[in-house]
C-alpha cells in the first residue's frame, strides 16, 4: 500500500528510487527506529549470516515485542504528552507509568486519547497533565494543545480572532474551550485533584478567584458572550451531558478523520524524519500533504485495525519505501520530499547517549545529588531513554545535543548540529569518561588477547552494524601500528599506549556521521 | 496598501504578490538571479566606506518595557520626569544615572510594530519580519554576522545567555538558512532551567572550552586523523548540508579550544572586582560585562539577555516592580556599559541597542500593571556613529500612539546596517524561492535609514 503510492509518484516525476538497503543498514535503522538501541555485534553477525528471505519481517516482529520497544516509545509519548514540567516527582511517576503501561499493552490509540483528554483524579496518571497546568490558562490552552496533539491542527490563532485562512472561527475556539469550563484543580495536601465540577463553578482558584471565574465561563473575548460547550459543527452539548463534558469532546475528537490522520502522520515522521504533512502539528489548507492519498489510506487502515500502533509501525517498517538505501543515485540526490532514498536523521540525544555507552560498554551515571530540587542517583546501567523526565538530570551531553524540556510540544525540537556538540565531542566529559571507564569494550577485547584486526572488526560491528571494508581494515590497522609500533607481543595487553590508540579509534567511530545519524 | 482582516494574527502571513512580481519578470527574458544582480547594480545606495560601527550589543529587555516609565516619560506614568544632561530631553526619575549620559544616547520614541504576544513580538523585532508558518527568517545578529563576517577567531555572534523563555525564542535570533558561520553561539543560562537563585553567583561560560590533560592536544589531533579516515568512506557515498555544518563546527571548536585569545575573551575573572561591582554581579550586569569583553576581543554581535524570563512583563504591580527592580538594575548596569565602552575607545565602533519585544499600554490595568503594546514604544541607541543627545519621533500625550515620524523595525535595521556599512536595500534569496529584505518595513517595503541619527 505504502509502496504503491510512493513509487507511483516517483515514476510520475521521473525520479528513480535508490536500491534496497543492505542488511546491515536495514538492521541498524530498524533497531534504532523501533527500539532506540543499536544491535549488538552478535546480533549483527547472526543477521548478516542469516539466509532466510523473511528475516527482515521476522526481525520486525521480534523488535516490536522487546522491552526496549516499551522504553523507547514511552519516551516518545512522554515528550508528546509533556510528562514533567511543573509537577512533583511522584506526579511525574504516575503520568509516566500510565504511558508506559499503555505502550506495554499496546492500548488502542483512541483509548489512550480518550483517557488523556477526559482524565480525572490525582493518582490516575493522565490527570497529571492537567495537574501541571497554570490555573489561569488551563481551559483554552489545554483545549488548543489537545487539538494540536490529537488532530494536528493549530487552533491557537482563533483564540483572539477568526482564523485568517482556516475555517476556524473565534466562536468555534471558545465553544471548544467551554468543554473545559468545569475543569477544576484543587490543592489537597499538595495533591492536585483534577475533576469536572458538577456545579460548573470552579472552586479554590486562589486569591484572584473572581477574575478567573470569567475565564471559567468561556467568554468569547470579542463578542463578550459566554460560550456553551459547542462542537465545531455548531452542535451544542445537551444540558444533560454536561456532567462530564470532556468525555464527549474526547468522543468527538477520536472520531474525527484528523485524529487518525494526525497520529499516523506523526508516527510516520519518526520513521522518515518528517511527516507526510510537515510540520506534523499543522494540518491546514496552506500546508498540504505530499502524499494525500497515502495518508488517507494509512489512516483508514489504522482505524480499521483498532488504532493499533504496532500494526502501523509494522506496516511502515515492512515497506520497501522504508527499507530503501540512504545512498542516493544521481537522479534522486536532491530529492527530499518523495522518499526516493532514506534521508539521514539525527538521533535523539537520549538515544545517541545510549548508543555511545552501548559501543564503549561504559554506562554514564545519572546523578543529581548536587542539583537543587532534591538528589538521587539512578542505578548504574540505567539508559537515558529509561528516564521519566531526562531534563531533570544534569548532563552536558544532553544539553549540547538538545534535550526536550517538554514545555512545548516536541515539534519545536531542533536537531541541527551545534558548536556545543563539537566542543563536547572534542573535550567533553562524556567522551572522556565513556572511553576510559574500566571494564568497557576496549578492556574486554584487550584482555581477550584480540589482535588489532579483530578489534577493528568488533568496533565496526558495534558502532556501524557492518563489517569494515578491506580498505578500512588495512588503513586503520596500519594507523594503529604507527601509534604503538614498538610493543612486544607479550606485553601489549598491559600497554597504555595501545589502549590509548584504541580509545582514539573508538572515539572516531562514535563521532563519525555514519554513527551519529540514523540512515 | 495594507493587507486586510488579520492584523493581529500570531501566525503571520505572506503575500501572493511577491511570487507574481518576480514571476512576471520572466517575459523580459531574465531569471530571478539575474534580476537580483541587476537590482544590486542599479539600486545600491552609496555606502559609507568609512562606516564607524564594527560591532553591536543588544541589551534585551525580556517581556517588553514600558515606554512611559523609562525613556518617554508621560503623565500616564506615576514616575516623575527628570531633566538630563541634554536640555529638552527628559527621562523617567527611575534613571538618574542614564540622565547623566543622554548626550551619548539617542531615543526613538516612535517605534511601531504589529505583534502583540511575546512569541510573535520577539520574532518581529529579532528578525524584522512577522512570523510566517512557511518561512524562517534570520535574526538581525545573524544577518550582520553574515554580511560582515568574523573579525578574528573569537565567535562573531554570541548570545549571553540563551533567551530566558526557551528554545523557541532562541530560534528567532538564529541564522536559519544563512548557515553555520552566522549562527549565534548560545551560552547556557546559569542555573539551568530553574535559574540562579537570588544572591548566588552568576557565571556565564562556554562548557567544554578548555583542553583537558588527557586526551591532550596531540591525541585529539590523532583522533581527528582517525575520524577523517573513518568518516571519509561514508561521506563519499552520502553527503548532506548538516554533515558539512558539523565539519565547520568541529573546525571552529578545535580552533577555539586551542586559542588563548578565545579562552581569555570568555573569562570574566580577567575583569577587576571594581568592574564587576560597577556592572553589577546580577545576571543582567554580568551579561553586559561579558558582552563588552567579547566585543573588545572581536565579536560582531552580542546579545546581553541576562534579565529573567518576562522580567519586564509587568502586568501586575508595575510601579512596584519598576521602582524596586527594573529601574534600578537597568540604571545601574547600562550607563556603566556605555561609559566603559567609551573609556576604552570602543563606543565609536559599537552600537548599543536597548529594547524588548514591544512596549506597554498607556492605561494601567486592574492589577496595577501595563499590558502588551506594539503600537508605539521606545528604543534606546548609543554609539557606533549614532549621534547622541537626541530624540527621534514622538508619541502622543498618553504615549499610546505615534504622533510623529513612525519608525518600523525595517527602518531601525536599515539605520544599524547603514552605520555598519551594510547595504540595507539588499534582498537575499530564501530557500523557499522568495527573496527577502534584510531591512523589512511595513507592507513589504524596504526600511529606510534614519539619517538624522547618523
Amino acid at each position: 500500500m505504502i509502496d504503491d503510492h510512493v513509487f507511483e509518484k516517483l515514476k510520475k516525476i521521473h525520479v528513480i528510487p535508490s536500491e534496497l538497503s543492505s542488511d546491515g543498514e536495514f538492521l541498524r535503522r530498524v533497531c534504532l527506529d523501533l527500539t532506540g538501541t543499536l544491535p549488538p555485534p552478535r546480533r549483527v553477525r547472526e543477521f548478516l549470516a542469516d539466509r532466510d528471505p523473511a528475516k527482515r519481517e521476522k526481525l520486525i516482529d521480534i523488535l516490536l515485542e522487546t522491552p526496549e520497544y516499551v522504553d523507547y516509545w514511552t519516551l516518545r509519548f512522554s515528550d508528546l504528552f509533556r510528562v514533567g514540567p511543573g509537577t512533583a516527582l511522584n506526579e511525574v511517576y504516575h503520568y509516566w507509568s500510565w504511558i508506559r503501561e499503555c505502550i506495554r499493552r499496546n492500548t488502542p490509540y483512541d483509548q489512550i486519547a480518550r483517557d488523556r483528554i477526559a482524565a480525572e483524579g490525582y493518582g490516575y496518571g493522565p490527570s497529571r497533565y492537567y495537574g501541571a497546568m497554570d490555573k489561569n490558562t488551563t481551559m483554552h490552552r489545554a483545549m488548543a494543545e489537545t487539538v494540536r496533539v490529537f488532530m494536528g491542527r493549530r487552533l491557537d490563532c482563533a483564540e483572539c480572532h477568526n482564523h485568517p485562512w482556516e475555517t476556524w472561527s473565534q466562536d468555534q475556539f471558545w465553544g471548544l474551550a467551554a468543554f473545559y469550563a468545569r475543569l477544576t484543580t484543587t490543592d489537597w495536601t499538595n495533591d492536585r485533584m483534577v475533576y469536572d465540577d458538577p456545579e460548573g463553578q470552579a472552586v479554590d482558584w486562589g486569591e484572584k478567584g473572581e477574575e478567573n471565574l470569567e475565564f471559567v465561563k468561556a467568554m468569547q473575548p470579542r463578542s463578550g458572550r459566554e460560550m456553551q460547550p459547542t462542537f465545531p459543527d455548531g452542535m451544542v452539548l445537551p444540558e444533560g451531558d454536561r456532567g462530564d463534558p470532556r468525555m464527549h469532546l474526547a468522543g468527538w475528537i477520536t472520531e474525527h478523520p484528523n485524529f487518525s490522520e494526525s497520529i499516523v502522520n506523526r508516527i510516520w515522521s519518526f520513521f522518515f524524519g518528517k511527516g507526510i504533512v510537515d510540520p506534523v502539528d499543522d494540518f491546514s489548507s496552506r500546508n498540504l500533504a505530499t502524499h494525500p492519498a497515502l495518508l488517507r489510506e494509512l489512516a483508514r487502515d489504522f482505524r480499521k485495525n483498532g488504532h493499533d500502533l504496532k500494526h502501523l509501525m509494522r506496516r511502515i517498517t515492512r515497506s520497501r519505501t522504508y527499507q530503501l538505501s540512504s545512498i542516493p543515485n544521481p537522479m534522486n540526490r536532491t530529492d527530499k520530499l518523495n522518499y526516493s532514498h532514506s534521508l539521514p536523521r539525527a538521533m535523539k540525544s537520549e538515544v545517541l547517549l545510549d548508543a555511545i555507552s552501548a559501543v564503549t560498554g561504559v554506562a554514564p551515571l545519572f546523578d543529581r545529588t548536587s542539583s537543587s530540587g532534591g538528589g538521587g542517583i539512578m542505578p548504574l546501567g540505567t539508559r537515558a531513554v529509561e528516564l521519566m523526565d531526562p531534563s531533570r538530570w544534569p548532563s552536558q551531553f544532553m544539553e549540547a545535543y538538545g534535550r526536550n524540556f517538554r514545555s512545548n510540544l516536541p515539534e519545536a525540537q531542533d536537531d541541527a548540529p551545534k558548536l556545543a556538540q563539537a566542543l563536547h565531542l572534542l573535550v567533553g566529559n562524556t567522551y572522556i569518561e565513556q572511553l576510559t571507564g574500566e571494564g568497557g569494550r576496549i578492556d574486554r577485547l584487550v584482555e581477550n588477547h584480540s589482535d588489532n584486526p579483530e578489534i577493528i572488526e568488533e568496533f565496526y560491528l558495534a558502532a556501524l552494524a557492518r563489517y569494515p571494508d578491506k580498505e578500512e581494515l588495512d588503513g586503520l590497522n596500519s594507523m594503529l601500528k604507527k601509534r604503538s609500533p614498538i610493543v612486544a607481543e607479550q606485553f601489549f595487553n598491559q600497554n597504555k599506549i595501545r589502549r590509548e590508540a584504541l580509545q582514539d579509534l573508538l572515539w572516531a567511530l562514535i563521532s563519525c556521521r555514519e554513527f551519529v545519524y540514523i540512515h | 496598501m495594507k493587507s486586510t482582516g488579520h492584523e493581529n494574527c500570531t501566525g503571520g502571513h505572506f503575500g501572493r504578490r511577491d511570487f507574481l512580481r518576480v514571476g512576471s519578470l520572466s517575459f523580459l527574458g531574465i531569471n530571478l538571479g539575474q534580476f537580483l544582480k541587476l537590482r544590486n547594480v542599479y539600486s545600491s545606495p552609496a555606502l559609507d566606506k568609512q562606516a564607524k560601527a564594527q560591532a553591536c550589543i543588544l541589551v534585551w529587555l525580556d517581556g517588553g518595557a514600558s515606554q512611559m516609565d523609562t525613556f518617554d516619560p508621560k503623565p500616564s506614568s506615576n514616575f516623575r520626569p527628570i531633566t538630563t544632561d541634554v536640555p529638552g530631553i527628559q527621562v523617567s526619575e527611575l534613571f538618574p544615572n542614564m540622565a547623566k549620559i543622554m548626550n551619548k544616547c539617542a531615543v526613538i520614541r516612535s517605534m511601531h510594530t504589529e505583534e502583540n504576544d511575546h512569541g510573535a513580538g520577539t520574532h518581529n523585532v529579532a528578525t524584522g519580519h512577522r512570523p510566517n508558518p512557511a518561512m524562517k527568517f534570520p535574526g538581525l545578529g545573524s544577518m550582520i554576522t553574515h554580511e560582515l563576517g568574523a573579525r578574528n577567531e573569537i565567535p562573531a555572534h554570541v548570545m549571553v545567555p540563551a533567551m530566558p523563555k526557551g528554545r523557541t525564542y532562541d530560534e528567532y535570533f538564529k541564522a536559519q538558512f544563512l548557515g553555520p558561520t552566522a549562527e549565534p553561539l548560545i551560552l547556557p543560562r546559569p542555573g539551568g532551567v530553574l535559574g540562579v537563585k537570588e544572591g548566588e553567583e552568576v557565571r556565564y561560560e562556554i562548557p567544554d572550552l578548555s583542553l583537558p590533560k588527557s586526551p591532550g592536544r596531540e591525541r585529539i589531533e590523532d583522533r581527528r586523523e582517525f575520524l577523517n579516515f573513518v568518516d571519509g568512506f561514508y561521506r563519499r557515498k552520502v553527503e548532506t548540508a548538516e554533515f558539512r555544518q558539523m565539519d565547520h563546527y568541529t573546525e571552529q571548536a578545535w580552533n577555539m579550544i586551542l586559542s588563548p585569545d578565545v579562552q581569555k575573551a570568555f573569562d570574566l575573572s580577567g575583569e577587576s572586582d571594581k568592574t564587576h561591582e560597577a556592572y553589577g554581579r546580577d545576571a543582567i550586569g554580568q551579561s553586559m560585562l561579558l558582552a563588552r569583553r567579547l566585543v573588545e576581543h572581536g565579536s560582531r554581535f552580542v546579545t546581553a539577555a541576562g534579565y529573567a524570563g518576562q522580567a519586564w512583563d509587568a502586568h501586575d504591580d508595575g510601579d512596584k516592580q519598576y521602582r524596586e527592580k527594573l529601574g534600578p538594575t537597568l540604571d545601574k548596569s547600562l550607563p556603566v556599559l556605555i561609559n566603559d565602552l567609551d573609556e576604552r575607545g570602543l563606543l565609536d565602533s559599537t552600537i548599543v541597542i536597548v529594547m524588548g519585544e514591544f512596549g506597554r499600554t498607556a492605561d494601567i490595568n486592574l492589577g496595577g500593571g501595563r499590558d502588551h503594546w506594539p503600537e508605539c514604544w521606545s528604543v534606546l541607541l548609543a554609539g557606533g556613529g549614532i549621534r547622541g543627545g537626541q530624540v527621534y519621533g514622538a508619541s502622543n500625550e498618553t504615549g499610546a500612539y505615534v504622533s510623529d515620524k513612525m519608525v518600523s523595525m525595517g527602518d531601525l535595521f536599515a539605520t544599524i546596517y547603514k552605520a555598519m556599512g551594510i547595504d540595507w536595500t539588499k534582498e537575499i534569496m530564501h530557500p523557499v524561492g522568495r527573496p527577502i529584505k534584510i531591512a523589512n518595513s511595513f507592507d513589504d517595503q524596504t526600511g529606510q535609514p534614519i539619517n538624522a541619527l547618523l
